[in-house]
């Protein structure tokens, strides 16, 4: 996963944070969004990090 | 550097202000190679290149080269369409030569995208520059 996070001053919400994951980072990034709130930001982190952990549950 | 140059007034060379230099801050930096290394220069190069752009697109309006300046505002929007200093850039550039309906519909394309993406408005900094545009 990666973060750009930048402020628009002036804005009533002025975070901008830009997600782009990958579950290959050799295949490149399979999804793009960007999101305005610090929750909204920590819950997609949260959510990714849950997914790595489960992928690296042994069979 | 070029896009340290163009972030520093007073550094630029003749050159800066080129197609070539247009050409050169639209690029990403090793666009489809993805090892760790390789994706943290990136990042850091976009950043660099979005600035470089946007002060690129005020040189240019500045000295009267209109059709220039809107394809580095234009680079810059395409390579970050939420960043609202872009499409500020665009908006000055259509000002700057009269074009005051392009203006008003660079302004109006970067709010639906605002609101449809995020459910924001622009910041008044860029409201301010179409608000003479919009009274009647």
């Amino acid at each position: 996963m990666i973060i750009r996070a930048w402020v628009e001053h002036g804005s009533s919400m002025p975070l901008r944070a830009r997600i782009r994951l990958t579950i290959d980072v050799g295949s490149g990034f399979e999804s793009e969004t960007t999101l305005a709130d610090v929750p909204a930001v920590s819950a997609a982190v949260e959510l990714w990090l849950q997914d790595v952990l489960r992928d690296g549950e042994p069979p | 550097m070029l896009a340290h140059r163009l972030l520093n007034p007073g550094m630029e060379q003749e050159d800066d202000l080129s197609d070539r230099a247009i050409s050169t801050l639209s690029l990403d930096l090793l666009p489809d190679w993805y090892d760790d290394w390789a994706v943290a220069d990136a990042e850091e190069w976009r950043q660099l290149r979005l600035h470089a752009l946007d002060a690129l697109a005020g040189r240019l309006t500045a000295a009267g080269r209109f059709a220039d300046a809107t394809s580095a505002a234009l680079a810059a929007v395409k390579a970050e369409p939420l960043r609202e200093t872009a499409h500020a850039a665009l908006i000055r550039v259509y000002l700057a030569e009269g074009n005051r309906a392009e203006a008003l519909t660079a302004y109006e394309h970067y709010r639906e995208l605002l609101s449809s993406e995020l459910g924001l408005e622009p910041t008044g900094r860029i409201q301010a520059l179409i608000q003479d545009l919009l009274r009647p």
